[in-house]
């Protein structure tokens, strides 16, 4: 029992009117702590039940699902391999990484070493501002400026590319790995710092060779997360990377992500319950797993990894 | 402790060439100053990202707003005149006023205007196909009033900054019965319109009245659900396994794609419940997923209530609810109006899982209600763009710049809520 | 009707909440600038109706139609039979009105000089689902032996299905290495900038384009016909003109403002509406032969074999 329950049942002597009150109170909390599991419940039911449907469908086999290289579910032809989707997702993120974790981890090394404590507030409010820009309005600037600035330099770009989109989405994904490294590192504890100090380190040594090390498993976590919030990510890749599945690792080439085929199979004319309105739900199953996944290891790796520099 | 010695240092004119921060020792004047040399260009180079984070908001701010301009040729169906500001400009009535000042223009007498304006039946119609605007330019003379309709043909249409220097040009090819105008896309009348087929005609209302009743649901659902699991979690819960077994969906949660909510709501509540594609499905689906942004702010908020206030209470008698009705929410409201505050900025950003529901089709009008159809900004914004034609661009560029001062002032009031009660105990 | 539904209209005169009058149309993506200037210029005139036009897609249009989710169906093609049957079995008439024609152009670079005309096989060699071609020679062998690039909507659109079925017999039938997009302008860029070219896209987008790109006539047997609005309206430009409908529910059509609304939509004062889409449109009498077909609550498909070169006006009329 917590302490506040202790103190409060214990020696006071409730009417029934109030301990029934009291239990009503609880219960209608619980119901709304409970919605929350209801929800990945949910979730989870739904994705699992369309998706075992359609790979029921005796078109469909789990062999070609993972292994092949056309993802053509509106031809006449079906065929549902979702390599390229997937293809296109990795491409896109990729590049995000690329571009955002080298960003958001020098950042974060401002923010916690160098940074004052009034800039560190208004620069991670600038950052929240950043995080909070809606990705519409990102894919409107990658599709609109981005993409006409890089046909200028890149040879054979075409107009919607991962490119384009995936530089955008690693100035999304900054904030993310920003505020999470910055906590890892000034997390890490003063003594360590001042013992290097101590030692006649730098500044600079300091950074690399203990602040850094130290806050490691934090960085990762942030890094994998930020990598879930970029396969996930929907808007930047439906206006400016385009919808057509495709098997290239070429930045250049017109891809589809799984979110952007999510979204054309959505708003698209495929009736309920046929195959095709099927496949949909088969790729929001594998994009749950894969960002599931992510965020499962980021947690694991903060958790078995933290302990070590307490 | 460094910074006062760095003061003391400072001030002893004898211990200039020490170095300003103790925590470089002193190797030799040499060494030390190229060290400190060092320090502070990676100083510098480590401000970077920060530097290209900022200018990129920047950039992308300075393209919406010049992209929400442009330089225009027009063949209008209606007279073609433009009449100056002060002309048109009346204290009540403006659009009364210049809509009457076209009329006469076109060629018709008093009494066919009196009779026109004075019917509401046919100023209605009137004001549904035509759109009273201030341009900025037109023809050469700086801020007059112009009637443009839904069937003038466009000839051409430029960007801000490129037309700027080819102005003089434009208005010495244009031909006689083409107007050249800079057209500020977003000015009240853009409040005021439906979507329309054409980019004249089409304005934001049913978007606006759409966010704002999303908006509204959102935090109708979100705010009980969010605080009273936070109040769970906090208050009543143990190290239970359902504690546990809560805290971690909700950080799963709050990792999930914000399509596969979308999924969800398009399977739950718009096929299984059967509301179809209507306001509360979109509210109902958006606030599964800000729950959990409700829920962690409300927590901290909660922690943050000293625990002497509560046995305070206890110890006057108080049950378990009393306390965290009377003591410990309202000392907690300032960081849960934050929470709050994020989670509608969120919501209102929100596009994949409205798409995903359906929301995306042409509706003329705001909705009655929770079971109308509806759209919201940034539906709208995604079908202007997708649109792939340069004036309805222009439309999204302004719809934007909508978006962006809405989520500045909310990101604004967040901030100052959190710094005014950061450290209140 | 489903409980939630059913639920929610007993509660609705509790809450207070007044039911404008609503009319839902959906469909074809290609007949959907028609049915939105048709469903604005109609609001604006009648306030109190609440209009709203989606685009699914044809076959989701006449599947909500069916189900009776919404009131008018826009399509580029005919019923099927299989969509008519399904419809009855819910106990819902269609009515149907052919409303505007459509054609698809098919383009090549505007330098292309070596083709003026190409037949409906060659069309089908070349799109074909297993189509071994890869070169213009390998086609003709007196056009140049250089790489066809190729360039088409995507698979969304009623466009695809529509030259699909008539060129390649099967609706989404197509080799599967061509270039897609869903935007005309990006289909007219590649085009543009690719002298071997080869591509194809509504007639409309063609019209408002056509300095930027060169339409071939196509052959079909009757000799070269080129597209053009005349040809489309006769039904000789074939098999790439087609006329687009507006398919309304029995049900539906009890409705005094969904009459209103498919009055509107006929009216000969509203033609330059469906011209400024660019679509082509019929003569008067055909208009007015859908206007009597549609008070007359005439329902089934009178389109069902209608052939490349059949008059649309006998078939309105039920010659």
């Amino acid at each position: 029992m917590t302490r506040a329950e202790r103190t409060s049942d214990a020696s006071l002597r409730l009417s029934p009117a109030t301990r029934a009150r009291e239990r009503l109170v609880r219960g209608l909390l619980l119901f709304c702590a409970g919605l929350s599991v209801l929800t990945t419940f949910g979730v989870i039911a739904v994705l699992i039940g369309e998706t075992a449907a359609f790979f029921a469908d005796p078109a469909v086999t789990f062999r070609e699902f993972f292994t092949s290289k056309r993802w053509t579910p509106l031809f006449a032809d079906q065929s549902f391999g979702i390599l390229p989707l997937l293809s296109g997702t990795f491409l896109v993120t990729a590049i995000a990484l690329v571009v955002g974790v080298p960003l958001g981890l020098v950042s974060a090394v401002y923010l916690s070493e160098f940074a004052p404590a009034g800039r560190r507030r208004r620069v991670t409010s600038l950052l929240e501002l950043l995080a909070g820009i809606p990705t519409v309005v990102l894919g409107y600037f990658a599709l609109l400026f981005v993409t006409p600035l890089l046909q200028r330099v890149v040879p054979g770009l075409n107009l919607f590319n991962p490119l384009s989109a995936g530089l955008v989405m690693g100035f999304m994904i900054l904030p993310t790995v920003s505020s999470i490294s910055t906590d890892a590192m000034q997390a890490v504890p003063s003594s360590l710092r001042q013992a290097a100090y101590g030692l006649g380190a730098t500044k600079v040594q300091l950074i690399f060779r203990v602040v850094l090390p130290a806050a490691l498993s934090g960085i990762v976590a942030s890094v994998v997360l930020a990598m879930s919030r970029a396969v996930g990510e929907t808007m930047i890749v439906t206006l400016a990377a385009g919808q057509r599945p495709l098997f290239t690792l070429d930045p250049r080439e017109t891809i589809a992500t799984m979110t952007s085929f999510i979204v054309q199979a959505a708003t698209g004319d495929q009736p309920a319950g046929s195959l095709a309105s099927r496949s949909l739900y088969a790729v929001a199953a594998t994009l749950f797993a894969i960002t599931l996944l992510l965020n499962l290891v980021s947690q694991l790796v903060v958790r078995r990894y933290r302990e070590r520099y307490e | 402790m460094s910074r006062v010695l760095g003061r003391e240092e400072r001030a002893d004119p004898a211990r200039a060439d020490r170095p300003e921060r103790p925590d470089m020792l002193d190797l030799g004047g040499g060494q030390a100053r190229r060290r400190q040399a060092n320090v502070r260009a990676f100083g510098a180079a480590v401000f970077v990202p920060v530097f290209l984070a900022l200018a990129l908001l920047v950039t992308l701010l300075f393209d919406v707003v010049t992209d929400s301009f442009s330089w225009q040729v027009i063949e209008p169906r209606n007279s073609g005149q433009s009449f100056s500001f002060l002309e048109g400009f009346a204290a009540f009535g403006t659009w009364e006023n210049v809509v009457r000042l076209e009329l006469l223009a076109q060629g018709r007498t008093q009494e066919e205007v009196d009779a026109l304006l004075s019917d509401p039946e046919a100023r209605r119609v009137f004001g549904a196909r035509n759109r009273v605007e201030l341009m900025p330019w037109v023809d050469g003379r700086p801020f007059r009033w112009l009637v443009t309709s839904s069937r003038d043909d466009h000839v051409a249409d430029l960007p801000l900054l490129e037309g700027l220097g080819q102005r003089r040009e434009l208005l010495a090819r244009a031909e006689p019965g083409q107007v050249v105008v800079l057209n500020a896309w977003l000015d009240l009348s853009f409040f005021a319109k439906n979507a329309s087929r054409t980019p004249t005609m089409a304005g934001l209302l049913p978007a606006l009245v759409g966010s704002l009743m999303l908006v509204a649901l959102v935090i109708v659902l979100s705010v009980p659900l969010g605080v009273g699991t936070a109040v769970y979690l906090e208050e009543y819960a143990g190290d239970t396994r359902f504690a546990r077994l809560v805290e971690l969906n909700l950080s799963n949660l709050a990792g999930v794609p914000s399509v596969v909510y979308g999924i969800l709501g398009l399977t739950v509540f718009v096929r299984l419940l059967g509301l179809g594609p209507v306001v509360l499905a979109g509210a109902l689906t958006l606030t599964l997923l800000v729950v959990p942004v409700v829920v962690v702010a409300a927590r901290e908020a909660i922690r943050a209530v000293p625990d002497s206030l509560r046995q305070a209470a206890y110890g006057l008698g108080a049950t378990r609810s009393q306390v965290i009705a009377r003591v410990v929410l309202p000392n907690a409201i300032a960081g849960i109006t934050t929470g709050v505050i994020l989670a509608v900025a969120r919501a209102i950003g929100e596009t994949a899982p409205l798409l995903v529901i359906g929301a995306a089709a042409f509706v003329p009008r705001p909705p009655d209600g929770p079971l109308s159809l509806f759209t919201a900004i940034p539906i709208q914004v995604y079908t202007w763009v997708s649109e792939n034609d340069v004036e309805f661009t222009h439309v999204a560029s302004a719809a934007i710049v909508v978006l962006l001062l809405v989520l500045g002032v909310l990101y604004s009031l967040a901030f100052y809520l959190r710094r005014r009660y950061e450290s209140r105990w | 009707m489903r409980p939630a539904h059913l639920a929610l209209a007993l509660a609705l005169p509790l809450l207070g909440i007044a039911s404008a009058q609503s009319i839902r149309i959906d469909g074809s993506s290609t007949v959907y600038p028609i049915s939105l200037a048709m469903a604005e210029e109609f609001s604006i005139e009648n306030p109190d109706v609440n209009v709203s036009v989606a685009f699914s897609g044809t076959g989701g249009g006449f599947s909500k139609l069916c189900a009776g989710e919404i009131d008018v169906a826009d399509a580029s093609r005919v019923v099927k039979q299989g969509e008519l049957d399904a419809c009855a079995a819910n106990g819902i008439e269609l009515i149907e009105l052919p409303v505007a024609a459509d054609a698809l152009t098919v383009v090549v670079n505007s330098g292309n000089d070596f083709v003026q005309c190409v037949t409906v096989e060659e069309l089908n060699a070349i799109w074909a689902p297993d189509s071994t071609v890869s070169r213009w020679s390998d086609v003709r062998p007196e056009w140049p032996d250089e790489e066809i690039a190729l360039f088409g909507p995507g698979t969304d659109s009623g466009t695809f299905e529509y030259f699909t079925e008539a060129v390649n017999g099967e609706a989404g039938a197509i080799r599967t290495d061509f270039f897609p997009s869903e935007d005309d302008n990006v289909l007219v860029q590649g085009i543009q900038s690719d002298p071997f070219a080869m591509g194809y896209f509504g007639f409309a987008y063609y019209a408002e384009n056509s300095g930027r790109v060169k339409a071939l006539q196509v052959d079909s047997g009757d000799g070269c016909v080129e597209p053009s609005a005349a040809n489309i309206e006769s039904n000789t430009y074939t098999p790439l003109s087609r006329p687009l409908f507006v398919y309304v529910s029995a049900v539906a059509a009890e409705r005094p403002e969904v009459q209103e609304f498919v009055r509107f939509y006929l009216d000969d004062f509203n033609r330059e509406l469906i011209a400024d889409t660019g679509y082509a449109t019929y003569a008067d009498d055909v208009y007015a032969a859908t206007l009597q077909r549609f008070e007359d609550r005439v329902t089934g498909s009178a389109f069902l074999d209608f052939q490349p070169g059949d008059s649309v006006l006998d078939a309105v009329r039920g010659d």
